[in-house]
């Protein structure tokens, strides 16, 4: 099924793998601002709640011919056939008609993970418990993104909450566009390396989308026609090529081959 | 006409009405209000809502000290970012604001009670702890044994309280924490005999070695990241891991471990080869030939690295902690025989009052073994990841050891008695002169939050003590702020350095009114720099180890990630990156080469236990083609406690496993790996 709605901006990213060092700040503050919970004891790689999660693949070959990469995954925002809007029973997967984001609506999602087994980048998470911090750090928590309660399926927005305080920034000053720099999601913000770039993709002036054209760019599973907005970008062809592949994979997955 | 209603009926009627609601909106309507009201529990946390707010701060959790700006709800951190994109912040820096908060926290202060089920915390009167502390230091006075105080953060004011409180003490000794950065070049100031504090000058270097320095993961700033990789810094990368500084270095030397020593002299022996007006045998049997077989690394790009050393300088020489002395000397000497235009004397940060009753300073390494009666360990401004060995070797058997520190992890876990402190965030945190920087440097992180706890001032804890055992301090301090002020104070008297500003403007020192003017620009977020003094050194190089060591069959290499290892305890969604994903090795994970994991007949996740001479750990096999074979990676990540959950352990940690030896090197160990 394709996405009827043809937003008015489309936002996306661009990650560069060459500089992605794997340290990891996308991730810390990706659940900073989004609330996201730390994980119970029993949790593990698969049952964790990662909005952006950065895998680790390797080029195959033995010591010390042996190379890896970094890949920063989150939510790949697809344009076309979004896997996750078709199969939700509960329209909790909606696309934004003005950012092209694709959102989940917490309060309507029933918990049946079609989404999950739809979504080919693995990029959407089930909470499988109650949300906990420890006491008291419930005052650390960001007060513009609402916790989410368990038996729901959750995945990167792009920080919907900083692209609404831009809107009401922009409404104040009398604008009726957004200043770019105002709408950084925390992934791009927090980067040490300034790895990933963001913007509109349908603006040509903008970086994200020179960057997005440039020739070592390339998406994930690109094959399978779902427009991701979030493109990656490696000098190294091994790299290239692992976007036709299940990059997604958890290390006992991978290893398992 | 009468109506005959029939069981049957009844049973239709009853299957036909469920039939027809499943039909209707209703259940699926009640699904989605379910959906919805379980989304507002009375329990699910609410974040603080009230006035937001955007505060310039210092990340003070590692001793970089990012340029941080803090977003508060009220009075409440809610987020750390990213001032200095020259310098940003770590993942560790990023959650800084969850560290208040932490379940390891100290409320008060105890006794630490050891039984075999674990250990117990009896509380205890402030009053107790600085009478055993006392009593520790009279027990000292008149035998050989010391007293002596392990600091994590040297260089701060209150620093300089310990050292000075010691100074009126027989045998009191000032000991900086072994494993922090920086600690190696204890080495480099002994060979070229300064006792001026060294630092590197970055700027200008164009070729780094690096030992095993994690520059790209922590070490390095992202200005140093993108010299490296536009090609305008050459790094050649010494590690038996391809690790993330490997991937970027335009060289990567896979040395076995313990190798590095002699991987050093072979790059000298090429280097005063070429060098035939100082010809110098102490080198001589370090051929290319005989180094490429002891560490593995091919003897082409032995020379072919002292000739880039030697053809593209300034050229730096860098390695991790935890090399041990000789290695340390005989690393240093590459920085010698280089006649290092990088490495710069500076001066050390003005102390707070005038005062040359000041006690000495010694390496943990150099203390005597056995000769430590009291020591107190200083972790409140944060923490450094060292095996305890290195320390326990040192401690007399009945040693009392003391702790003030914020959370109860890490070494602070061994103490006998535990003093709370505030954590960074709850007080004003001064951040002294970074080891790699190549003038002194001071900024203050201000305090943002109101402290949850009852906590111990770190320089009243000093204050007390020195009332308590009648020793007179100079200055009317009693806190850590106060004595910070003393040292702005100094700083504006003596009229030396500048102040760069958060808008990146400049103010020199003279320029401040008053030392009260001076104390606002560096808590508003503004650095003080003081004047470089940049000159090169000459010096010899000690000599060469005597003979060249082979590797044991296996290898266990221990890594402290700085953005980790700074503070005892981490925000609990670093659990993200340790739990939740397979992007960082979790404490418990040995990685080996698969070569090595079958050779030891143990498959990739399996149980295993891991032994060297110090002790036996269980660990978690990770097979990874990275790690050189014969080598097991191990690191010391975040343990539960760390982590957040609810935990009563000893403090015994991975790091344990790697006893010093007689030279002081403890980051690697001979080991065994057998299937648990």
């Amino acid at each position: 099924m394709s996405t009827e709605i043809k937003p008015k901006s489309r936002f996306g990213m661009v990650i560069d793998l060459d500089r992605c060092n794997g340290c990891g700040a996308c991730a810390a503050a990706c659940a900073v601002e989004n609330n996201v919970p730390p994980a119970r004891a029993k949790v593990n790689d698969r049952t964790g709640l990662t909005w952006m999660r950065v895998y680790r693949a390797v080029n195959g070959k033995p010591f010390p011919d042996n190379r890896a990469v970094y890949f920063p995954i989150s939510c790949q925002h697809c344009g076309e056939h979004t896997p996750c809007v078709s199969v939700c029973p509960q329209n909790a997967v909606d696309v934004n008609p003005e950012t092209g984001v694709v959102s989940q609506i917490p309060v309507r999602c029933l918990g049946c993970r079609y989404c999950m087994a739809a979504c080919p980048f693995h990029a959407r998470y089930f909470n499988w418990y109650d949300p906990e911090w420890p006491h008291e750090m419930e005052n650390a928590l960001n007060p513009d993104v609402s916790v989410r309660m368990r038996g729901v399926v959750e995945k990167c927005n792009f920080c919907h909450s900083r692209w609404q305080a831009a809107v009401a920034k922009a409404a104040a000053a009398g604008n009726k566009e957004i200043d770019p720099a105002d709408y950084v999601p925390a992934c791009v913000e927090a980067c040490p390396e300034k790895a990933i770039v963001f913007g509109n993709l349908d603006d040509p002036k903008s970086e994200v989308a020179k960057q997005s054209k440039a020739p070592n760019a390339f998406r994930l599973l690109a094959k399978l026609g779902t427009d991701p907005k979030v493109t990656y970008r490696s000098d190294r062809e091994w790299v290239r090529r692992l976007g036709d592949t299940d990059v997604a994979r958890t290390e006992s997955e991978a290893s398992r081959g | 006409m009468k109506l005959n209603l029939t069981r049957r009926d009844v049973l239709k009627f009853g299957g036909g009405a469920a039939v027809g609601v499943a039909l209707t909106p209703a259940p699926w309507k009640t699904l989605d209000d379910v959906a919805i009201w379980s989304q507002n529990w009375s329990w699910i946390p609410r974040p603080p809502q009230g006035p937001s707010s955007i505060h310039d701060t210092t990340c003070a959790l590692c001793t970089a000290g990012c340029a941080a700006q803090a977003r508060c709800i009220g009075t409440l951190p809610v987020s750390m970012r990213t001032a200095n994109e020259a310098a940003p912040l770590c993942p560790l820096g990023l959650t800084a604001h969850h560290l208040p908060y932490h379940p390891a926290r100290i409320a008060r202060s105890f006794r630490v009670i050891r039984a075999e089920d674990g250990i117990r915390r009896i509380p205890v009167p402030l009053d107790t702890v600085i009478s055993a502390a006392v009593t520790a230091m009279a027990g000292a006075r008149g035998t050989t044994a010391s007293v002596a105080v392990l600091d994590t953060r040297p260089g701060r004011s209150t620093s300089w309280a310990w050292q000075r409180l010691l100074g009126g003490i027989p045998n009191g000794i000032y000991i900086p924490a072994p494993g922090r950065e920086g600690a190696n070049l204890t080495s480099l100031r002994e060979i070229i005999g300064s006792g001026d504090a060294i630092g590197f000058d970055l700027e200008n270097v164009r070729t780094i070695l690096s030992f095993r320095a994690p520059i790209a993961s922590g070490w390095g700033s992202r200005r140093m990241n993108e010299a490296i990789r536009d090609g305008k810094v050459r790094l050649i990368q010494v590690d038996a891991v391809r690790t993330q500084t490997a991937d970027i270095a335009q060289r990567w030397l896979p040395a076995k471990p313990g190798s590095e020593a002699a991987l050093a002299y072979g790059i000298a022996n090429v280097l005063m080869s070429g060098n035939a007006a100082t010809p110098d045998s102490t080198y001589a049997s370090y051929t290319a030939e005989a180094v490429a077989a002891i560490s593995g690394v091919p003897g082409d790009a032995i020379v072919a690295t002292a000739r880039e050393l030697a053809e593209n300088g300034p050229a730096l020489v860098v390695m991790d902690e935890g090399f041990g002395r000789q290695t340390e000397d005989a690393i240093h000497g590459l920085n010698v025989m280089l006649r290092n235009a990088a490495i710069v004397p500076r001066a050390e940060l003005p102390a707070p009052y005038a005062d040359a009753t000041l006690a000495p300073v010694a390496e943990m390494d150099r203390v005597p073994d056995g000769s430590i009666a009291a020591l107190i360990v200083d972790a409140s401004a944060g923490d450094v990841r060292f095996p305890w060995p290195v320390v326990r070797r040192k401690l007399r058997k009945d040693a009392v050891v003391i702790a003030i520190a914020p959370f109860f992890a890490a070494s602070v876990q061994r103490a006998d008695y535990v003093v709370p402190a505030l954590t960074a965030l709850e007080t004003i945190s001064e951040l002294p002169t970074p080891f790699d920087a190549p003038a002194a440097r001071l900024s203050i992180a201000p305090a943002l939050l109101a402290p949850r706890h009852e906590a111990v001032d770190p320089a009243a804890f000093v204050r007390a003590i020195a009332r308590a055992a009648h020793l007179e301090l100079p200055g009317d301090w009693s806190k850590s702020e106060e004595l910070t002020r003393a040292r702005v104070a100094a700083i504006h008297s003596d009229r030396i350095g500048s102040v760069t500003a958060r808008d990146g403007s400049s103010k020199k020192v003279t320029e401040f009114a008053s030392a009260d003017e001076l104390w606002d620009a560096l808590t508003k977020g503004g650095v003080w720099n003081g004047d470089t003094a940049a000159r090169s050194f000459r010096a010899k190089p000690r000599p060469a180890i005597s003979n060249m060591k082979t590797s044991p069959p296996l290898v266990a290499l221990v890594r402290t990630p700085r953005d980790v290892t700074a503070s005892a305890a981490v925000s609990p969604v670093m659990t993200k990156l340790y739990q939740e994903s397979g992007l960082r090795r979790p404490v418990h994970a040995a990685t080996v080469n698969p070569v090595t994991a079958n050779q030891l007949k143990l498959a990739n996740g399996a149980k295993a236990t891991l032994r060297t001479e110090a002790g036996a750990a269980g660990v978690v096999i990770v097979t990874d083609h990275a790690v050189m074979p014969g080598v097991v990676e191990v690191t010391a990540a975040p343990d539960a406690i760390a982590l957040g959950e609810p935990a009563n352990g000893s403090g015994a940690g991975i790091i344990d496993l790697f006893a010093p030896d007689a030279n002081g090197a403890w980051r690697i160990a001979a080991a065994r790996l057998v299937e648990a």
